[in-house]
């Protein structure tokens, strides 16, 4: 082979490029090598700048998960307000401060639990000391402190004392509507009343419950109550009031009652709501749907007489009057002098279908239909006797809550027609009505409810210019063996204006005791009627109902008078209705 | 092409000021945002604190003016109580 100059120059000429190459190769991977890690650098930063903490430290991402669960917990705590139906404040969410220790960071728990005892109300060295003095890393210390008292605490700047802010329920108007509002628990749950039936609606949401409930109306049905058990020494009482166009429930109040706030503290008594848990034997009440049914279904005619000479036998009970009039009655005079014979007659003719119906229409045969948890089923008697025909036209035998007995009377003055009970505003006032008893009827049972409170046992009902109608009530209890006639519940069912009804007041008094000044009587007439004209007053002074004039008064009773025996000016003996059981 | 090629570092070293340049600005930017909405933040916290402080004043107005309340302060200024207690 020949290898002259000039191949040997080709030669080196080519390895030299080679090496240059190999050279431009090296300093290209050492160029990206620098740069690749700057870009990192770079593409890193700009990711920071844009997501902090997204994927930080373990502490970031910590504080991140910590922040998200406080802001959660806080969520599910808040809840909406309750507002009565003019928007004053009855359930709020206020945020306060909480007190907390991670154990494990404290140094000394018996110093720190001396100071914590000495500066919290009510704070027992003892117990601080045990939750203090343990294992784990977080405990609570007291809830719901002051802003006051947090800062104080928060100024110590003692390692592993800690404060989270928390929402806690205030009811401003304390134990006036603590019933039907109820209470929460510590951690925000509805338990009771409207706080328990609206939970899904309030908890962590921020639009307000407006109630159809009015404060003011509230205070003065709560007030005459309060009144009517101190000044007949009663066990305890619940008062309606209800706007009868719209069924709106305005008031309601069970007493006794107890602070929303302490729910724990009150007695179990206090506790129980009587307007919807309660079911009891409510009395002559009842006469209003048993003379509706009858009046209905059977006969028409007011001037139908009723012998009421004698006791009605019925195998080995008999019903009486406790004030007899023993004598032949018309309708009118039946309820205006709350005969159980002459209803118990009644209800012995039109028989236990007709009477089953009309009651099953006024809804005594089932729960309310009010989003209520603590609601009492009705007591109906299994079997249905025939002896049940005529205690149930009275009201013994069978127990319903006062909500029940409000409500069927507000359909039974509202023309017969049913509407749905009303306790939100929020929920329509329903056009498509469902009618139980005819409005002739209803209008008879209006002018006789008139006559009742105008001549009969609800005298002391009377409001002078507000044409106010109703019906007296007392019932004796059931005890051992029969009924307790020491033991009554007394009440009054009050409509008015009875020319164009439009409010509803239902009082009743458990076991008022006989006074002086009543004579000796405790019944419907004298314990519970004054209260209804006092709550009725106080309407007048709020709402400003204007007074019926005397002539469409008179005109309501007049077409009754020709059904009366007696003169009817003359007032009726405030009597004692009783089952009469022998 | 050869023109590319001839001054391909100067276009590179252009190329990674103007990232650099770029990536300082988004730093800026980025510090500014995270300012604002820190001061956002901040503006919120007050809004809600002054909303939980106005909320706590419309309670403690409801729990004033409540009617047991507002009765005993009328009994209280009633001309015929100052006549008793005379």
């Amino acid at each position: 082979m020949n290898s002259g100059p000039g191949t040997q120059k080709h030669q080196t000429i080519s390895r030299l490029g080679h090496a240059r190459q190999v050279a431009r190769t090296r300093l290209g991977l050492l160029a990206v090598c620098l740069c690749l890690p700057f870009c990192l650098v770079v593409m890193r930063m700009a990711h920071l700048s844009i997501q902090p903490f997204e994927a930080g430290s373990r502490d970031a991402n910590h504080a991140v998960k910590y922040t998200k669960e406080s802001v959660e917990e806080e969520q599910a705590q808040f809840r909406a307000d309750i507002l009565d139906r003019n928007g004053e404040i009855l359930a709020t969410s206020l945020k306060t401060h909480s007190l907390y220790a991670d154990p494990s960071l404290i140094e000394n728990p018996e110093n720190l639990a001396r100071r914590l005892s000495d500066t919290l109300p009510d704070a027992d060295y003892e117990r601080m000391l045990s939750r203090l003095d343990r294992d784990g890393r977080f405990v609570w210390l007291r809830r719901g402190l002051t802003p006051s008292l947090a800062q104080n605490i928060h100024d110590w700047g003692v390692p592993g004392l800690g404060l989270r802010e928390e929402y806690r329920r205030f009811y401003p108007k304390k134990e006036l509507t603590a019933h039907i509002i109820g209470y929460t628990g510590i951690d925000g749950d509805g338990l009771a009343g409207v706080e328990a039936a609206y939970d899904p609606q309030l908890r962590g949401r921020d639009k307000a419950l407006r109630l159809s409930l009015d404060i003011r109306l509230q205070n003065i049905a709560r007030t005459a109550l309060k009144r009517a058990i101190t000044g007949f020494e009663a066990k305890a009482g619940t008062a309606i009031i209800l706007d009868t166009r719209t069924q709106d429930l305005l008031a309601a109040v069970s007493l006794p009652d107890y602070d929303p706030h302490h729910p724990g503290k009150a007695q179990s008594d206090a506790r129980f709501n009587r307007l919807f848990q309660g079911a009891y034997e409510l009395g002559s009440t009842f006469k209003l749907f048993s003379t509706a049914a009858y009046l209905e279904h059977v006969n028409n005619d007011l001037g139908h007489m009723l012998d009421a000479t004698q006791p009605l036998a019925s195998g080995r009970f008999r019903i009486s009057d406790y004030h007899a009039q023993n004598r032949v009655m018309s309708i009118p005079e039946v309820f205006m002098h709350s005969s159980n014979i002459g209803v118990a007659l009644m209800s012995q003719q039109m028989g236990t279908e007709v009477l089953q119906k009309t009651y099953q229409k006024f809804g005594f045969f089932d729960p309310l239909i009010i989003q209520i948890i603590e609601k009492a089923d009705p007591i109906i008697p299994r079997p249905w006797r025939p002896i049940h025909d005529l205690t149930a036209s009275f009201g013994h035998g069978l127990a319903v809550s006062p909500m029940h007995v409000a409500y069927a009377a507000s359909i039974l003055v509202n023309d017969g027609v049913q509407t749905p009970l009303r306790l939100t505003m929020s929920q329509p006032v329903e056009r498509t009505a469902k009618r139980v008893v005819s409005q002739d009827v209803s209008q008879k049972l209006r002018s006789m409810m008139r006559l009742t409170v105008k001549d009969g046992t609800g005298g002391n009902a009377e409001v002078p210019g507000y044409s106010v109608g109703g019906k007296t009530g007392s019932a004796e209890k059931p005890g051992r063996g029969g009924y307790d006639e020491d033991r009554l519940l007394s009440s009054f069912l009050g409509v008015y204006p009875m020319t164009d009804p439009h409010y509803l007041i239902y009082v009743v008094v458990d076991e008022p005791q006989p006074q002086n000044h009543t004579h000796g009587y405790a019944t419907g007439g004298w314990v519970a009627a004054p209260a209804v004209a006092e709550i009725i007053r106080g309407i007048n002074a709020i709402m400003m109902v204007p007074p019926v004039s005397e002539l469409r008064d008179m005109a309501l009773v007049q077409p009754l008078y020709q059904y009366l025996d007696k003169d009817p000016l003359k007032k009726a003996s405030f009597g004692h209705d009783t089952m009469g059981y022998e | 092409m050869n023109k590319v090629m001839k001054h391909k570092w100067a276009i590179i070293a252009g190329l990674v000021i103007l990232a650099v340049t770029l990536c300082a600005i988004l730093l800026a930017v980025s510090g500014r945002y995270q300012t604002a909405q820190s001061e956002l933040r901040m503006m919120q916290r007050a809004e809600q604190d002054m909303r939980d402080h106005i909320k706590a004043l419309y309670a403690e107005w409801s729990y004033l003016s409540r009617p047991q309340r507002l009765e005993s302060l009328g009994q209280g200024i009633d001309p015929d109580a100052e006549t008793t207690h005379e």
